[in-house]
């Protein structure tokens, strides 16, 4: 009746074992040519867009926009709809995901609450500026809800949908009998509409070239917002939007390096790192406790924290993005320099300096990173090797065939990671993918399940040396040296930051903006910003396929 | 009669999501030759009809210790398993169906999530990092009961979607971290705070059984006015998009239409409520221990809160997920400090804590089946009337295997369910004749279950009243 045995003659494959010989297309090793990170298919001709998409707010972009459009001071309800996430990207999600009959729900109860919120003095004075001259009194109404609608719509309202809202407000207060709770309808409408709920990015035709679809103004000023900020667009770009301006690619360009050198584009740099780096799913974290006490929940919260401040600090200095793997500095309150064995200054975040003989240096000696790519006990250099060759350097890996196993058998005689994961070697059907993965994941060794230093493991010396597709590395810094200054890791960053500014995996019909954008990167000593600035004025930003019959 | 349900798409491709695959395809819907089937043995069903079918799935993640979980003995009077003992207390409603086996192809945890859910083989997905990633094909059975039963006679909630363990895995695609699923990409996330479920069922024009009808609240019209405005708005918005959005927002009008359907409900008084319909206790803030969660505290508050939206009518579709597949959840109460995926994989010899976790896990079922047996209706209680389904994402955690599946069968369903509870022995039949029994036994209309291998269109009849 059990089946509990395992096939043990399985086991020996952890996974992934369609690879023969070395990782299929452009993979590593497989060549010189391009970057090495393009998908297989690739098409070497010009960009040609996809469709766009009804981009659903995230939760944070619903409160950013509310706090924008109606002001900080509403407090934006908890209980909202949590977000999902797919390919890695909450992004993503919102662009192909729908809202659930519980999220339309939550997304009503919030409009009552906000509106209500927004009819409170001294707020209401400042979004009604009009004094009503009755409880209905349609000119004020629409004075008010055209001002807050077209802030909300990232566009100015049309006349249908500005009567629309004025009706629901003008009915409501005459069954209430009070202007201020019928313009509480009026909003609770604005701010359950598919125009706010979601950014409308579907474009348009092209009045210059039949043949072409584009964004349109106010698309583009909230692919730029959204992008930059999390939010909505402020006045001045809602300015652009209205008279048309920002359809010229100049005007597009100024208004991205207004919002990048603003201090809000730190949320947005923060996003979009938290998406490619994985860094919520940090919250679910899973350590046996007994093993590691101090993997406590404010760790985990610092851990996080530890990226974004690396991330942000490399952005605000315009300093070379490739620093992000090299770095010699970081940033630790005291749980986590306790975890490094270096001294915090300081209450909260302070910035650090490793020691010259310090085996860590950059994202991937950090505990955001080392953490959870490992087991609940024991490290997981496949696991390692697999985000870096994934997540750094943009190829995917194959996946493990039907049927395998993926437990190594316990073994006393066996005590490190490289000789526990020497089977995949043996294993002729393992080899090809493990081949690509367990060599720079086991440069990790030296840093356990949550990444804490250590000379040994089960007693036994480390060997961390290896080759990345035949250059090789002594330790896990020269591996982070090597990823760094490959083309491969830098035009990695820039397809990431295309799925998550597009909403959507590319295809081979866009790797030409991919390449376009990468040479940019590349050409400005990889900065951030002037990636984001090129992004803005490239074709992938302005133009799209007609909608999909 | 539409034969064939929905297609697996091809990996990778966002077009490919949705497409044709929302809604209520996911099931073949015709032939009311099921009718007949039922009626061979269900004049119990005609009688027992006045009150109110209801539909739950409880799911929990990374299987089970089969050896502790058979039941030695087969048919009625079956002898209750160890990893089973916490059921004692409504065995009479609890039928065991062992020996069947999952039949579409895929990663084990995947596969057997989406198997038990939709019956069908999932989209595969770009991990981007990730171990793996998927999504459903289509629509899970809830909501394929949902919206069946939505259609014929809407309560003001379709469908409650209730989360115990938040350990659940988020970086593998929707499949592993949400149980109920419209569609691709379209998962109906669970609450995890009891509080919330209490403000949602509990204080928007909530009316308790046996109360003076009241006057209706003019806000409940003018709610309905702003619902019919954003309607609109949508339709003007329409022509501009392409297929999948208008899918998408298809999707979404649905919630607003079940928005318009309770307050529409409230206006109406609601019609008769049950004399045992009353608000619950407001739930307080649940403990937040440092080892782990409040599985039991959340559980007992959830299940309360259930209980009482099933007795008040408020819903008729549940589904309480545990866990997901490739789940974190510890178990500190009764010394297991390791995520239970892990568990499933690191645990030696004879896997104690997986067999321990197990009952732990069965204990909660027990915990909330006995409060809605505690809810009585008539004569009986809620569970004559519905039918659940309990089970899990791979039969055992280690070897992930798929056959000798592990299910249970709980409830009357109206007299559609055999009663008293069985053990019943498959040699090997597909899985998803379950799920295609249990539908046939609420007397919903559907020629098949499923898609692909994993499709079926037969009853089990020793399942069956």
């Amino acid at each position: 009746m059990s089946t509990s045995t395992p096939h043990r003659a399985l086991f020996l494959c952890l996974a992934l074992c369609q690879c023969t010989g070395s990782i299929s297309g452009e993979r590593p090793g497989a060549g010189s040519e391009g970057d090495g990170s393009s998908t297989p298919g690739v098409s070497t001709g010009a960009f040609s867009p996809e469709p766009g998409a009804l981009r659903k707010l995230t939760v944070a972009q619903y409160r950013n926009s509310i706090h924008d459009v109606l002001g900080p001071e509403i407090v934006v309800p908890e209980d909202l709809e949590a977000d999902t996430s797919v390919n890695g990207y909450t992004a993503i999600a919102a662009a192909q995901g729908t809202i659930s009959a519980t999220a339309a729900e939550k997304f009503e109860a919030a409009a009552y609450d906000i509106a209500a919120q927004a009819m409170i003095e001294p707020l209401r004075s400042r979004l009604v500026a009009c004094v009503p001259s009755a409880t209905t009194d349609d000119t004020c109404a629409r004075q008010a809800l055209g001002s807050i609608g077209s802030r909300a719509f990232r566009r100015p309202l049309t006349e249908t949908e500005l009567g629309r809202f004025a009706g629901v407000a003008q009915t409501a207060a005459g069954v209430l009998g009070d202007f201020y709770q019928g313009m509480e309808f009026g909003l609770a409408a604005i701010l359950q509409s598919v125009p706010f709920l979601y950014r409308v990015e579907v474009g348009e035709p092209d009045p210059k070239d039949s043949k072409r679809y584009r964004y349109t103004a106010s698309e583009l000023g909230s692919r730029l917002s959204y992008l930059i900020w999390n939010s909505t667009p402020d006045a001045e770009l809602l300015t652009k939007v209205t008279d048309g301006s920002l359809l010229d690619t100049a005007n597009l360009a100024t208004q991205a390096k207004r919002l990048l050198a603003s201090p809000r584009a730190k949320e947005g740099v923060a996003t979009f790192h938290a998406e490619r780096f994985g860094l919520a799913n940090l919250a679910y974290l899973t350590k046996d406790a007994n093993l590691f006490p101090q993997a406590t929940d404010s760790l985990i919260v610092a851990m996080q924290q530890e990226v974004q401040e690396l991330v942000a600090d490399l952005v605000a200095n315009q300093r070379d993005y490739r620093e992000l793997l090299t770095g010699r500095s970081t940033f630790v309150n005291a749980e986590l320099a306790t975890l490094y064995g270096v001294t915090a200054t300081g209450a909260g975040f302070s910035k650090v300096t490793f020691p010259a003989d310090s085996p860590r240096s950059g994202l991937l000696t950090t505990a955001a990173f080392l953490a959870p790519n490992a087991g609940v006990q024991h490290t997981s250099p496949t696991r390692r090797g697999k985000f870096i060759r994934e997540t750094i350097l943009c190829q995917s890996i194959p996946l493990p065939p039907p049927g395998v196993v993926t437990v190594i058998p316990p073994d006393p005689t066996k005590k490190t990671m490289r000789e526990k994961l020497s089977s995949h070697a043996v294993e002729s059907s393992c080899a090809g993918c493990h081949a690509a993965m367990d060599p720079i994941g086991l440069a990790f060794e030296h840093f356990d399940a949550i990444g804490a230093y250590r000379e040994t493991d089960d007693g036994a010396l480390l060997d961390v040396s290896g080759s990345l597709d035949g250059t090789a590395f002594a330790d896990a810094r020269s591996l982070t040296e090597l990823i760094a200054a490959s083309p491969a890791a830098s035009s990695c960053a820039v397809r990431s930051l295309y799925r998550y500014a597009l909403g959507h995996v590319e295809t081979p019909n866009e790797e030409a903006a991919i390449t376009e954008l990468s040479e940019a990167f590349s050409g400005a000593g990889h900065r951030f910003d002037a990636l984001i600035a090129a992004l803005a004025e490239s074709p992938a930003l302005r133009y799209a396929a007609p909608p999909e019959e | 009669v539409r034969n064939k349900t929905f297609h697996r798409l091809p990996p990778l491709s966002r077009r490919t999501i949705l497409r044709g695959t929302l809604g209520t395809l996911g099931v073949a819907v015709g032939l009311p030759a099921l009718e007949s089937m039922l009626n061979t043995h269900g004049t119990a069903y005609a009688q027992e009809g006045a009150f109110p079918k209801r539909f739950g799935f409880f799911f929990w993640g990374d299987g089970v210790r089969l050896e502790h979980w058979n039941p030695a003995t087969t048919g009625a009077g079956y002898q209750l398993s160890s990893a089973l003992m916490p059921l004692a207390n409504v065995k009479e409603y609890v039928s065991v169906v062992s020996g069947t086996e999952i039949r579409t192809q895929g990663q084990g945890h995947h596969n057997g999530q989406c198997a038990m859910a939709t019956g069908a083989p999932y989209i595969q997905q770009d991990p981007n990092g990730a171990p793996y990633a998927s999504t459903y094909a289509g629509p899970s059975i809830d909501q394929i009961v949902a919206t069946s039963w939505a259609a014929q006679d809407p309560r003001p909630y379709r469908s409650l979607e209730l989360g115990i363990s938040e350990r659940v895995n988020r970086n593998e695609g929707t499949t592993l971290n949400f149980f109920s699923h419209s569609g691709p990409d379209s998962p109906n996330p669970p609450e995890f705070d009891p509080r919330s479920v209490f403000d949602r069922l509990f204080t928007d024009g909530f009316v308790p059984g046996g109360s003076v009808p009241q006057a209706p609240d003019p806000r409940w019209a003018l709610r309905k006015s702003v619902l019919d405005a954003v309607r609109q708005g949508a339709a003007d918005l329409n022509p501009r998009l392409g297929k999948n959005d208008r899918l998408r927002l298809e999707q979404h009008l649905d919630g607003i239409r079940s928005i318009e359907n309770k307050l529409t409900a409230l206006e109406n008084g609601q019609g008769p409520i049950a004399l045992g319909c009353a608000a619950p206790t407001q739930p307080g803030d649940l403990p937040d221990p440092d080892d782990g969660e409040p599985l039991i505290e959340r559980t007992d508050a959830m299940s309360d809160l259930l209980a009482m939206a099933l007795t008040c009518d408020l819903t008729r579709v549940f589904t309480i997920a545990f866990s997901n597949g490739v789940s974190g959840t510890q178990f500190p109460e009764i010394g297991i400090n390791t995520g239970r995926h892990g568990l499933s994989h690191d645990e030696g010899d004879d896997q104690p804590g997986m067999a321990a976790s197990t009952v732990f896990i069965m204990e909660r079922l027990a915990t909330f089946l006995e409060k809605i047996k505690g809810a009585t209706e008539g004569v009986g209680n809620v569970l004559d009337s519905a039918a659940i389904l309990a089970s899990t994402d791979v039969a055992e955690g280690l070897p992930h295997s798929l056959d000798d599946y592990p299910v249970l069968v709980i409830g009357k369903a109206g007299g559609g369910l055999v009663h008293p509870g069985i053990h019943f022995r498959s040699d090997g039949q597909n899985t998803t004749d379950i799920h295609f029994s249990v539908l046939s036994a609420l007397g919903l209309p559907f020629t098949s279950f499923g898609a692909e291998d994993g499709e079926s269109s037969t009853i089990i009849p020793a399942l069956m009243a």
